[in-house]
């Protein structure tokens, strides 16, 4: 039966090429910008190194402070992460690390712009950075204030050209720090592992930032097991509950708001601006698969358009299976198979087109470090898109041609 | 002749509807692309009001919270550095500023009890120098206004029409005393400082003095620093050691103001780019659908074409005829497309956006429109305008 319609299917294909090339691009063509888009969703979100634990990590990435003539929303500090977050209960390990700020080094009247980022010894743990030299700095380090720091590829190209680099000196930010490891690059959009030098947070030029409750800094929290989430959560606000507010950096807060946030529920937030009380991982859901039904709305118009054209040359055959006892339900799904072996042959030509595309892109450098290689998520996103459009674009002509009258259809009387 | 075209298209309302939709979206996407484009373009040939090459920022950071710092330290320090860069010999000079132009800060405010939203400055007296600003009333700031019982303002051309229209702005009071700030005076008047760059809309633009002996009203700021032509990155290498060795807890980042414009326009332009890349995709699909489904259309009608023949109509009227009635069609929709693009000026859902660039922007659609359905409609009119009476007879 389903060998037929297939049968069926490309017989109809190869009867109208212009028809068929029409359909196939626009499918083509749809299909593309949306593999895209999941694939860059994809890498902006899903767990992989350097963050392979990403699934049972909790991240404090924002805080907000409310007063009379006062909001401020802005990343915690380092004074405040400190407090609430050692030898909570559930946790494995926990980070704190200041966010990446941009710094000038001049070798040989040359200068180089990297974005440097101070860290703890745990953050080693947490990130699971392949290190292509050396080692990451250790808890010890960061105590003593030791000038070391780890680089990534793209750092020890700029400074020492080709060579390796563990040992040696670079200057950045106007302090000297030796070099003891060297990692490969992490794209910019995976915001915690990216930087392009890393040093001990105590370096810090100086330690005005263990006084602040806002601004500059990141934690992070591993968790034992996502089941633990629940008990981090609940610790975490009891010890943000005991934070004398007129200790904060700003005058007459009010309210101080912050919370332990997977990495899906702080993109949500950061996507659709909202607050940090009332963030919902389901409006991003909801926010990114409207948008891609409104952008295959207009394929889809174009796509029913011209297989309602089709109809026509079928109507005969339609007339005489249906004078044989067909019934609609049986027409509708032969019709609607069709149109997703259509779909699927334009699926596989967007595979391999944003296949090209996301090549093209890692390597012009627009966004820097990016890596976009495709793997089987995408591959399965790109399916399961595939098959929604061919149903959904699929359905009304087939609706519409299951209501033929077969006398009519059969004297060749069109709709 | 017109009417007729219309019942026609009116029989045959099942299949165009769909046709309908298809021109609808099509438009109002175009319409948005264009719509944004022909903003940017009307802010960008706006004039810029300040000369941005050769001026280096340095921008400053002391890594604490500007509430908490010891503000007379951070004043001192601050001035020690502008005298240490404005001694150097390829400096012309060096100004200090609260917000750095083309920079991602933007600092509001309201005047006259909230009533008028402004975009905030403050800079030293330095600062004409330094960024080539032309007053076209009164005066900039100077040391004159050191110790003064009010506060020294300047302000824009737009900002002076709605404060004050036609009278003489010098002299005028923009802001009351209060229990936190002295009375403000606008001592001048500047054409204009786009110090958003660009690719912002214009904005009404209230600019203070920041006093370098004034502990009460100092907070952290940025350096601009104009240096002589061909000035090379060997200087900014020994600028930096300079500052750092002035400042050794401070952290500098230095890029000049190029850099950074050249930055805030890719920023811009990129995701409009690739917007529009995808509206042309777009509708290279919807023209090979109209193509198809003309096509199909035509050949479905040859009876009644042949007929029309047969009773000497002339080719060129059945030419005419099926183009006239895709053209209706795309009418209808780009009508209702109208309907809903207007909604957007007469809510005011984006004021920044003016009507005429509705206007120019719907009417640039208009015609994208308009020519992408008459040059898919041509093929299949003159395939239409081929029909024969004889085959049209034998039909069926």
């Amino acid at each position: 039966m389903l060998k037929n319609y297939i049968k069926m299917a490309l017989k109809v294909l190869r009867r109208r090429k212009f028809f068929t090339f029409i359909s196939l691009f626009a499918i083509g063509f749809t299909l593309t910008v949306l593999t895209i888009t999941a694939a860059l969703l994809d890498h902006t979100l899903a767990p992989m190194p350097p963050e392979t634990m990403a699934g049972r990590t909790l991240g404090i990435y924002r805080v907000e402070a409310r007063g009379e003539n006062l909001h401020v929303r802005s990343s915690p500090g380092y004074r405040l992460l400190e407090r609430c977050l050692p030898n909570l209960p559930g946790a494995e390990a926990v980070t704190i690390f200041s966010n990446h700020t941009s710094v000038n080094s001049y070798v040989e009247g040359r200068k180089i712009e990297s974005q440097l980022k101070r860290t703890d010894g745990a953050y080693w743990e947490i990130m699971d950075f392949h290190f292509l030299e050396g080692h990451p700095y250790t808890e010890e380090d960061v105590r003593n204030a030791n000038f070391v720091a780890v680089i990534n590829d793209r750092t020890r190209r700029e400074f020492f050209g080709g060579g390796s680099a563990a040992g040696r000196t670079i200057e950045a930010d106007a302090q000297r720090f030796r070099v003891v490891g060297v990692v490969a690059d992490v794209p910019i959009y995976r915001n915690n592992p990216f930087a392009d030098i890393w040093v001990p947070t105590t370096t810090a030029k100086n330690d005005l930032y263990r006084s602040q409750y806002i601004a500059g800094f990141t934690g992070l929290i591993l968790a034992k097991e996502r089941a633990a989430f629940a008990d981090i959560r609940a610790e975490y606000q009891t010890r943000l509950s005991q934070i004398d507010l007129s200790e904060l950096d700003y005058e007459n807060v009010d309210v101080f708001l912050s919370r332990p946030e997977t990495y899906f529920e702080a993109a949500s937030r950061e996507m659709l601006n909202t607050s940090i009380e009332d963030t919902k991982t389901i409006y991003l859901f909801a926010y990114v698969a409207g948008l891609m039904i409104l952008f295959m709305l207009l394929p889809t118009i174009s796509l029913v358009n011209i297989n309602v054209s089709r109809i026509l040359e079928r109507a005969s055959e339609i007339g005489v299976r249906k004078a044989f006892g067909a019934s609609r339900l049986t027409l509708v799904g032969q019709f609607v198979t069709e149109n997703v072996i259509l779909t699927l042959f334009g699926g596989v030509i967007a595979l391999a087109a944003s296949y090209v595309i996301l090549i093209a892109v890692t390597h012009s450098g627009l966004i820097p470090y990016a890596e976009f290689e495709p793997n089987l998520r995408i591959f399965a996103a790109a399916l399961g898109i595939a098959l929604f459009f061919g149903v959904f674009s699929g359905v009304y002509p087939a609706w519409k041609m299951s209501r033929l009258h077969p006398v009519e259809a059969l004297r060749g009387k069109m709709l | 002749m017109i009417k007729h075209v219309f019942t026609l298209v009116w029989n045959r309302k099942r299949t165009n509807v769909l046709i309908v939709a298809e021109v609808l979206i099509s438009f109002l996407v175009v319409c948005a692309v264009l719509v944004l484009s022909v903003n940017y373009l009307a802010y960008y040939i706006k004039p810029l009001g300040f000369d941005y090459q050769d001026v280096w920022s340095v921008d400053v950071s002391t890594s604490i919270a500007w509430a908490r710092q010891d503000r007379a330290t951070v004043m001192n320090t601050t001035r020690r550095l502008t005298e240490i860069v404005r001694n150097y010999p390829e400096v012309v000079e060096v100004s200090v500023v609260q917000v750095t132009p083309f920079g991602s800060g933007v600092w509001m405010t309201a005047l006259r009890d909230g009533t008028i939203p402004v975009m905030y400055e403050a800079a030293t007296d330095e600062l004409p120098e330094v960024l080539n600003l032309k007053l076209i009333q009164g005066r900039w700031f100077d040391r004159t206004d050191d110790g003064q019982s009010w506060n020294p303002v300047v302000i824009n051309a737009s900002l002076r029409d709605e404060l004050f229209g036609d009278e003489d702005p010098i002299g005028q009071v923009v802001e009351e005393a209060s229990e936190k700030r002295k009375e403000a005076r606008v001592v001048g008047v500047l054409d204009d400082f786009r110090l958003h760059g660009e690719l912002r809309p214009p904005f009404r633009l209230y600019l203070g003095r920041v006093p370098l002996d004034d502990t009460t009203r100092f907070r952290e700021s940025d350096l601009l620093v104009r240096v002589r032509p061909g000035t090379t990155v060997a200087f900014e290498e020994r600028l930096m050691a300079g500052l750092t060795a002035a400042a050794p807890g401070w952290s500098f980042h230095i890029q000049p103001l190029s850099t950074m414009r050249k930055g805030l326009i890719t920023e811009t332009c990129t995701p409009l780019a690739l917007f529009a890349v995808v509206a042309g995709f777009l509708m290279l699909m919807v023209g090979f659908g109209l193509l198809g489904v003309l096509w199909q259309n035509v050949t479905r009608r040859t009876a009644e074409i042949g007929l029309r023949r047969a009773l000497g109509a002339q080719a060129s009227s059945i030419y005419l005829q099926v183009l006239a009635e895709i053209l209706v069609v795309a009418t209808i929709g780009v009508a209702l497309g109208t309907l809903i693009v207007i909604q957007f000026p007469l809510l005011g859902i984006d004021p920044d956006i003016s009507v005429a660039t509705y206007v120019i922007g719907l009417l640039l659609s208009m015609g994208i429109i308009y020519s992408l359905t008459a040059v898919c409609g041509l093929y299949p009119s003159w395939l239409a305008s081929r029909i024969g009476p004889a085959a049209a007879l034998h039909y069926e």
